[in-house]
Formats: C-alpha cells, structure tokens, sequence
C-alpha cells in the first residue's frame, strides 16, 4: 500500500536532500562532468563570506517582522470581524485571496504599486499632502526591504486572521460573558481570558511564518533582484543566484544545508509543540 | 458614568471598528481591482493617470497577452501538470494515510520524513533535484514537474487525510471485520467514503498551490513551451518595455480558475488553510 508514495518521495525529496549534503562537500559547477572533493571548504568559505550574512540577516528580519506583524493583524482583525458580523464577513472573505494568489503576481503589483512613475503609493502621499515621503521605493537601500516586507504581509496575513477566527470562535461564549459579568474591560479580557486559550494557535501560526520566512524567494526575484546592494538579499536567493549564476553548485548545496538545519529544527519544534499539548 | 455617555462610547467604538475593517478591505481588494482596471488601459493612459477607469476598454490586452505572451500555451501548460499531479496525489495519498493511521512497521520513521520535508524550501534540494531529472531525461517535460509536485504535496495530503482517518470511530472498522470484508475493502467501501471532504481539501488547497508555483518551472523548464502561467507571466514581464495593459491581463487570466474555485469552495479551503490548527493530533504517531 506504501510503496508508490514511499517510492516518489524517496526518489523526488529524500535522495535530493541527502545528495545535497554530499554535493556540498565538493567544488563543482553544476555542469561540468568534474567535481573536486574539497571537503568542507565550502562550509569554510561560508563562515567567511559577507554576503552570505547578510542573507541571513535579513531572513531573519523577514522572520522577525512577519511573525510580528501577521500575529498582531491576524488577531486583531480577527477580533474586530467578530465584533461587527457582516462587514467582518466580508473583510474576512477577502483577506484570504493574496493567500491564494501566486507570488509572481503579488509582487509584480506591488512592483507597480511601488513605482515612481506609474505607482499608486507616491500618487497616494502627494495626494495626502505627504509629498516629502515619496521614495523610489524598491530602488532606495534605505526602503527596498521594507518595501519587501509589506508586499509579504500583504499576502500572508489573511490566513492568520483565518487561523485566530477558528481559535476565537472555538472559545466557550460563557468565558466571554463572564468577563463582562466580571468587569473586565477589552484589553484585559483579551490578555487574561482569550490569549492562554489561543496559545495552540499562536504556536502554529509562529512556526508557520517562520517556515516561510526562510522560504522566501519568489518577491525578492521579481521585485528587487537581491538588490540594491544587496540590501534585499535573503537566503534562498543567495543559494540560487550561486548555484545558477555564478555556477558554483557545490557552494550553493551548502548554503541548502544551512536551510536544511533550519528546517530540521521547526520540524522538531513542531513535533513538541504539538505533543506537549496532548 | 451615564447611561447616554456609556451608549456613545459603545457607538463610536463600533464606528472605529467599522472604519478599520473597511480601510482593511480596502487595501486587501484595491491592488487586485487595480491591476483589472489596467488590464483594459493603455500605457500612456496609465502614466497619465494611474488611477483613472478606463475610457474606452482595450479588451486587444487579453488577446495580446493570450498569444504574443504566449500565456495561451503557459495556461495550457498549468493546466496539464496541476491536473496531472492531483490524478496522481488522488490515487496514492489516501491509501498512504489510511496505512499510516494503522500501527504498522516503520510508519513513524516515514510519517517524520514527510513531515521534515514539509517544511523545507525547495532551495534546499533544487540542484540535486535538476541532476536527478537532467539524468532521467525529465527537464523541460510535464512529468517531470508533475513527478515532483506530486513528491512535494504529499506531506500535506497525508497529514490531512490521516488525521480523517484517525477521527473516525475504530468500531466502523471493526464491523467492517466481521462483516468479513479485507483490509483494502474495509479502506475502499467504509473508510474512504468517509474521509472523503478531507481528500477534496487538501486537493484543493494543493492545486491553488501547484497552480501559482514560480520556483519549480523555473529551474526544471527550458523552453517557451513548457513555461507554466507564473513563470510565463514572470519572463512577460522581463521583456523589453513592460506594457502593463497585455500584463495586468495575464495576471487576471490567471487568478480567475482560484478566484472560482475560492468562491465556490469557500468554505474547505478556509478549512484547508487552517488544517494547521484544525488538524489536532496531526503528530500522534
């Protein structure tokens, strides 16, 4: 009964990830019939290379900013669509589409959107009378991640309204009612009442963001490039502009081990997170 | 405090929470119904007045986009390899999860495999993914793309699945026993029908996903004709001059299958995309 999936997994994700861990020990262009065992040179040469921190630095931004800013949209839309029925209903319906819409379109939009010339943002602040804040936003190294890091937002956050509708309305009405019975006002209610009883929804919403935090590829590719200089390059991007652009395949299988580890960790993390609860 | 100074709090709260929910709205929907506004203009109208509705709608841009895009061939081409991995996902995760539900040998190890695959970039495995295809001869090919889709999307699909499996009542399958049907029959004719609405989420949610991958086409496709829409779309607009008109539509044609699919199966893929926390003892092994 296993063997097709056993067989399609192992054949088309396992071997890959091994073979990867083995690539990464040898200097090879990815196209060349020769490979050089260099052992772990290549790990060498990461611990010294700039660009390669930068990477993860800003990944780990990216992590930091959207576990933050999507936990906090997520709940806070979730709570107020519950507090007003229908336009909730229908906010609650919409935010859910750039979750279902490819990457490649949510960041060539907001590269419109962003765009001096044909852009609606700087339109907007002049319009505002805030003219003194337009910027060219993907091109300024002072805002191309920034500019990033809303687009990604944009896209994610709907699910995670999602995710605290489902844990909000799983909460008894009575705990509801006796905090008001109680006194308590909104703030407290929500710090005391609701968040302990979210917590499951919390954690997965966390590794969730984080997991593809270290994903991110498709905006930095249509958007900026990794540029400018460099401001914007993530891990993923760096791993494929090395193994395709500059030819240097074993490197790049490197860097896929740094995000391997990575990844090993959220899966353990996961695994007793969700036990713990049990 | 008084009962009329207590019932304008109440309304302007709900005036603010009102006002936020719209603005909310506002910016979830504008870029989309912008990009569809563009998607009948043309470029100096656009520059011009990037706000403005179009005066006299140049429906030509789906036509340009459709074939000088050659987005015709990339939908086509999306359409064949989504398709053709949820054929095949459908055939293999249900059994997979019905065998992973049951306390068979080594399921553990397997269910952490899929599990730690699941929350893996694609980076991680790309290039020796590309030599693996490369040696048998499946770049640039549709089976190729579908044979790794199908590798990818299972963690999920079995997740999905065995956790329907596993909210079931073991008394079903013990009746089913004695009723003398095998185990295959008791999966195929008891249990499946079953699990059912968990089969069509996650196929759902899947073939959204399939649908607007970007990283796969781009390493494991060569030629024009192979493009899938994202990638398509993606190397459209990478061309010369962007003309956003031709481009705004194709990134309409290819939202409208999931904009469908959302509004008609609204209700499993809010369910689907929360299986995260639905999904309770998805871990139990």
């Amino acid at each position: 009964m296993l063997v097709p999936a056993v067989l399609l997994y192992s054949l088309f994700r396992l071997y890959p990830i091994l073979q990867g861990t083995y690539l990464s020990l040898f200097r090879w262009s990815g196209v060349s019939p020769q490979k050089e065992f260099i052992g772990y040179a290549n790990y060498l040469e990461l611990s010294n290379d700039p660009q390669f921190y930068l990477a993860f630095e800003n990944t780990i931004i990216i992590a930091v900013v959207c576990v933050i800013a999507q936990l906090f949209l997520g709940f806070a839309l979730a709570w107020l669509s519950l507090k007003s029925r229908s336009l909730g209903r229908l906010f609650q319906s919409a935010a859910l589409v750039p979750y279902l819409t490819s990457m490649v379109i949510v960041g060539t939009v907001w590269t419109w959107i962003f765009d001096p010339t044909m852009g609606i943002l700087n339109n907007l602040l002049d319009v505002m009378n805030l003219g003194s804040l337009k910027q060219v936003w993907l091109g300024n190294p002072s805002t191309a991640l920034f500019s990033i890091l809303i687009a990604m937002n944009w896209q994610g956050f709907g699910l995670y309204v999602i995710f605290f509708m489902v844990g909000l309305q799983s909460i008894p009405r009575y705990l509801y009612d006796s905090a008001k019975v109680d006194g308590l006002s909104d703030l407290r209610t929500i710090v005391h009442v609701i968040m302990p009883m979210l917590k499951e929804v919390i954690v997965v919403g966390f590794i969730l963001i984080i997991t593809a935090s270290f994903k991110t590829f498709e905006l930095v590719y249509i958007m900026t490039g990794g540029g400018p200089a460099y401001t914007t390059e993530v891990l993923a991007f760096y791993l494929y502009r090395s193994a395709f652009d500059m030819l240097k395949a074993g490197y790049g299988a490197a860097i896929g081990n740094v995000l391997l580890v990575v990844a090993l960790l959220i899966a353990f993390f996961y695994v007793k997170a969700v036990r713990a609860k049990e | 405090m008084t009962a009329v100074y207590k019932g304008i709090k109440r309304s302007s709260s709900k005036f603010i929470t009102y006002a936020i929910l719209l603005v909310a709205t506002v910016i979830v929907v504008y870029p989309f119904l912008w990009t569809f506004l563009m998607s009948l203009r043309t470029n100096p109208e656009i520059f011009a007045n990037p706000w403005g509705l179009p005066t006299d709608p140049v429906w030509e841009n789906y036509v340009v986009a459709w074939t000088q895009g050659n987005l015709g061939v990339a939908t086509v081409n999306s359409a064949i390899i989504t398709m053709g991995s949820l054929v095949i996902l459908a055939a293999v995760s249900p059994i997979t999860a019905y065998a992973l539900s049951k306390p068979i040998f080594g399921r553990r190890l397997l269910f952490y495999a899929l599990l730690a695959g699941m929350f893996m970039a694609p980076q991680v495995f790309i290039i020796p993914l590309y030599v693996l295809l490369n040696q048998l001869g499946l770049i640039d090919t549709h089976l190729g793309l579908v044979l790794v889709y199908v590798a990818g999307c299972l963690p999920y699909c079995v997740i999905i699945i065995r956790a329907a499996f596993l909210g079931l009542p073991q008394a079903l399958e013990d009746s089913a026993r004695v009723d003398g049907l095998s185990t295959f029959q008791t999966f195929r004719r008891i249990m499946l029908p079953l699990a059912m609405p968990s089969v069509y989420t996650a196929l759902i949610i899947e073939g959204i996903w399939i649908w607007n991958d970007f990283f796969y086409p781009l390493i494991l496709t060569r030629s024009r004709e192979m493009f899938t829409l994202p990638l398509g779309i993606a190397i459209f607009r990478g061309g010369y001059m962007i003309q956003y008109g031709p481009l705004s539509a194709g990134t309409f044609i290819s939202m409208i299958p999931v904009v469908l699919l959302y509004l008609v199966f609204a209700d499993l893929i809010r369910r689907g995309v929360a299986g995260g926390v639905a999904v309770k003892g998805s871990t139990r092994s």
